[in-house]
């Protein structure tokens, strides 16, 4: 019987060494890619009419990178708490992430979705925006228009 | 042989923060093109410094700093938003979508 638990115990940290291994494999892959400009960022907080950045898109970033610094922090901790006690009677569950969070990031995206109507309305009944953007000699830099 | 937690834990790490600083590195350096963050464009095309956008990006700015210092004190839970964040957050987003609205519906008057 102690063979067979240590076999598993084995075949368990095997297991989470090879997928530690896979995901951190495809994490290089994709900094490498990042890096070699083979996956191109320079349009990240670009609109799509090519008016320059957009402080919606600006924000959602911040705001992800938030969430998932702090995710990453909480489940750190979590297991750092159990690994003190040394009871693994239970396993650490993912956090839950309050209703405030949720509501800050839709009020977010709900806004990104304003913006864009508002700047749709424009342009379609031919008031400003990109359209205007467009007549005045083209979006800045000389990227075309293109789609998210 | 370090454990598989640790070795997950540094592997997190290293990809946020490689993530982040490339990100944040490209912006600084106009790889990522941050022109006219801080513009916005009125019906005739005509590009002005707006004030909707500051107030937003200061808002922003300020909320991510707290949010973030509320985990480094206490990062055992989430923390909540506290109640009264939510209204002035939702006003900085209403301020900049009316100074937006205005700017793109409203007279050109500022050129």
């Amino acid at each position: 019987m102690s063979n067979y638990s240590s076999a598993l115990v084995f075949l368990e940290s095997l297991a989470g060494y090879v997928i530690c291994g896979l995901v951190a494999i495809l994490g290089f892959v994709v900094i490498w890619l990042i890096l070699t400009s083979r996956i191109d960022l320079s349009h990240l907080l670009s609109e799509k009419d090519g008016s320059g950045a957009s402080m919606s898109r600006f924000q959602l970033l911040i705001f992800i990178f938030v969430i998932a610094l702090s995710f990453f922090l909480v489940v750190i901790a979590n297991i750092k708490i159990l690994q003190a006690k040394g009871s693994y009677d239970h396993l650490p569950v993912l956090p839950d992430v309050p209703n405030g969070v949720l509501a800050l990031l839709g009020i977010s995206a709900s806004s990104y979705a304003v913006s864009k109507a508002i700047q749709h309305g424009a342009g379609k009944s031919g008031n400003g925006g990109g359209g205007a953007e467009a007549r005045a000699g083209g979006a800045p830099g000389g990227r075309p228009p293109e789609g998210d | 042989m370090p454990e598989v937690t640790q070795l997950i834990v540094w592997e997190a790490l290293i990809f946020l923060f490689a993530l982040f600083g490339i990100v944040v590195i490209q912006i600084l350096t106009g790889a990522i093109n941050a022109r006219g963050l801080l513009e916005g464009t009125t019906s005739g095309g005509t590009r002005f410094k707006s004030t909707g956008r500051v107030q937003l990006l200061i808002a922003t700015i300020v909320t991510a700093v707290q949010y973030l210092s509320q985990v480094v004190d206490n990062s055992q839970k989430f923390p909540d938003i506290p109640q009264n964040w939510l209204p002035l957050f939702g006003s900085s987003q209403v301020i900049y979508l009316g100074s937006k609205f205005h700017a793109l519906y409203g007279k050109d008057s500022d050129s």
